[in-house]
């Protein structure tokens, strides 16, 4: 794989990367300060005590930022051949690319392509790479950058806020309907390479639009971290689903922060599909700001060897009449540990809510582990909340059954596992679903992609 | 099945060695300081179900933990609590189920269930599963919420007052889990605790 980057910072972390990559960028000197106050609360910051095991990250020998020496281009046929052989590898046809309406790929840490759909420009939309944004567009981002994750919010929204470099800057305007789903892909390429791209997504007053990403990465044998920042805001009556399929390699570590804030009757579903990586952790959540406002996640996750996914959803409510939903469906598989983790929580004043979780867990074989751990804080008397979980392995008898019609065990498994997972999937693209269900029965076969 | 009354307070450890119930109780109905109770299940073969049930009068505090262990195959545990809050009471409780990898075929399940009769009302549920055995069958469920309407409707057009509609209620909520109890007199100081 080539190493395109004609220029990177240090290895290691310190103000002086920070400034580094605020001056290639050349941002307004109010962001270099919003990252250099960002990098101290980093510094100061305790790492977790929860979750997954994250031990491994060694913040010093990680290399921060990475420039890709391709610019942003306008059409496909401009995209250097290095660049465009790794997406073909993701196995892309070229036909796929008439149904994107925009399509934005991430080489690295820089936005190395993008296109904007006739029609996109007609409507208003704005969908770009955030740095390109931050220039054409920075009264959003004085407005909104920022708002919903704070850098304060956890060591690792703190560690973005300091480095944060690429991700998608989405505008839809009052009362715009995009047909088709906007898409964006990116990966870590170089060895030791840190992702910490930053999304900000503003869906205005009675607008629809679905966002979908993927993201695939080589194998590599140093660990590398992926820490990115997804501030989504749903304005009122708006509807937004964002759509996440992700399958890094084993020895990424790859911990997310994604809020929404949602404003009245504003709807906004967080679809999170989890395979890979070496550790995840990542809890989609909704912030149900304003009367009658209602957030959904559906979440897969698969945990195979050496993995573990920690994954799950918080639903805050703090206005009247709002409703949550969570579905989660995990699957662990040869040793790999599927934890779900979420909370909902009722506030005082959020009367008439209501929420509805469900998590369900498949565990294949006696190696494998699952946990939940689900909170609950129902502070408000005329809440309706209802919460229920499942563990459990594949029937004999259902392995017989398909059997005996002349599958193999691998393959009675994967269909199960597909059946299994059915409900989240069918919410997909259908290129994505399609993309799943192969994976998923790579992974039943053992052989790990 | 041995009925075992077991008063909420302090950390308690109980290794069960036989089938049972256990009931764990408040007799003053309250129980601000709480109490912890984890079930060790080291023997094969046995079968123990935990009920807890409350009734927080007004400003009421209720807190408990229980902890569901499976160390060994063959057992099974039935977690049931159940409550109901009043003006201004609030409830915490932690329930785990855990299952250890020898626990091949434990079946345990755990519920939790909490009726709001009350305003300004604070419930903080975690139930929680740690499994690391795949032949088992492990599942828990929580709720929360006022009485329905439709049901205090029934009763109120039937003649009752909403205050003895609601009480009717309750006592059915109640209900379900005195069937449980085969000891008398464990279930009348239950009875007595709930102040019915």
């Amino acid at each position: 794989m080539p190493d395109l980057s004609v220029f990177k910072t240090r290895r290691g972390l310190g103000p002086d990367v920070v400034s580094a990559i605020s001056q290639i960028k050349n941002e307004p000197e109010w962001m270099l300060e919003q990252r250099l106050r960002a990098y101290d609360i980093f510094v100061n910051k305790e790492m977790p005590k929860w979750g997954a095991d994250l031990s491994g990250i060694n913040f010093d020998d990680i290399i921060y930022y990475h420039k890709p020496d391709v610019d942003e281009k306008r059409s496909w046929d401009d995209v250097p051949e290095s660049v465009k052989t790794t997406f073909e590898r993701l196995g892309i046809p070229q036909a796929e690319r008439e149904f994107l309406a925009g399509v934005k790929a991430q080489y690295d840490s820089e936005v190395a392509y993008s296109s904007l759909h006739e029609e996109l420009e007609e409507q208003g939309v704005i969908f770009l790479s955030t740095d390109e944004a931050l220039r054409k567009y920075p009264h959003f981002f004085t407005e909104y950058f920022g708002k919903v994750i704070p850098a304060a919010d956890n060591k690792f929204a703190a560690l973005n806020s300091a480095v944060w470099s690429g991700g998608s800057f989405v505008y839809i305007p009052k009362g715009v309907t995009v047909k088709r789903p906007l898409q964006a892909y990116f990966r870590i390429n170089a060895e030791r390479m840190g992702q910490f791209e930053r999304t900000l997504i503003i869906a205005d007053e009675g607008s629809f639009a679905h966002y979908v990403e993927g993201c695939t990465a080589p194998v590599y044998t140093t660990n590398s971290l992926h820490s990115a920042v997804v501030e989504v805001i749903v304005k009122p009556g708006a509807r937004f689903r964002y759509t996440t399929i992700q399958n890094w390699s084993n020895d990424v570590y790859n911990l997310v922060t994604k809020r929404a804030r949602v404003e009245k009757n504003g709807v906004m579903e967080w679809i999170d599909g989890n395979l890979g990586s070496k550790v995840t952790m990542k809890y989609p959540s909704c912030y149900l700001v304003g009367e009658g406002a209602h957030g959904e996640v559906l979440s897969i996750a698969y945990a195979g060897k050496d993995q573990h996914q920690d994954t799950g959803a918080k639903m805050i409510h703090v206005a009247p009449n709002t409703t949550s939903t969570i579905v989660s469906k995990s699957v662990s598989a040869y040793g790999g540990r599927a934890s779900y983790r979420g909370m909902v929580q009722v506030s005082p004043v959020a009367p008439n809510s209501s929420s509805h979780v469900e998590c369900d867990a498949l565990i294949l074989d006696e190696k494998s582990a699952s946990d939940t751990f689900p909170l609950m804080r129902i502070d408000e008397s005329s809440a309706h909340i209802e919460h229920e979980a499942t563990v459990s392995k594949i029937g004999e008898e259902k392995l017989f059954y398909l059997m005996s019609r002349g599958l193999t065990e691998s393959e009675a498994l994967s269909l199960i596992v597909s059946g299994f997972i059915e409900p989240i999937v069918k919410e997909l693209p259908m290129e994505y679903s399609i993309e799943l269900n192969r994976l998923i029965e790579l992974e039943m076969e053992g052989s790990v992609g | 099945m041995k009925n075992v009354l077991l008063e909420i307070k302090g950390d308690n450890k109980i290794r069960v060695t036989e089938d049972s119930l256990f009931i764990l109780h408040s007799p003053s109905g309250v129980n601000p300081e709480g109490g912890k109770f984890e079930f060790i299940f080291d023997t094969s073969g046995v079968t123990a179900k935990v009920i807890s049930l409350f009734n927080a009068p007004t400003n009421g505090f209720y807190s408990l933990e229980t902890i569901s262990t499976h160390l060994v195959p063959d057992t099974s545990c039935d977690v049931k609590i159940k409550g109901v809050l009043g003006n201004k009471a609030e409830s915490n409780y932690i329930g785990k189920i855990k299952i250890t990898k020898d626990a091949i075929r434990t079946v345990s399940y755990l519920h939790d269930h909490v009726l709001v009769t009350g305003n300004g009302t604070k419930n903080h549920s975690q139930p929680i599963l740690e499994i690391e055995a795949n032949d088992v069958q492990a599942s828990h469920g929580a709720t929360t919420g006022r009485i329905n309407e439709e049901d205090l409707f029934y009763l109120t057009s039937r003649g009752l007052s909403r205050e003895e509609a609601s009480s009717l209620i309750v006592m059915g909520f109640f209900e379900e889990i005195f069937d449980q109890i085969t000891d008398a007199e464990i279930l009348s100081d239950v009875k007595e605790g709930l102040t019915l």
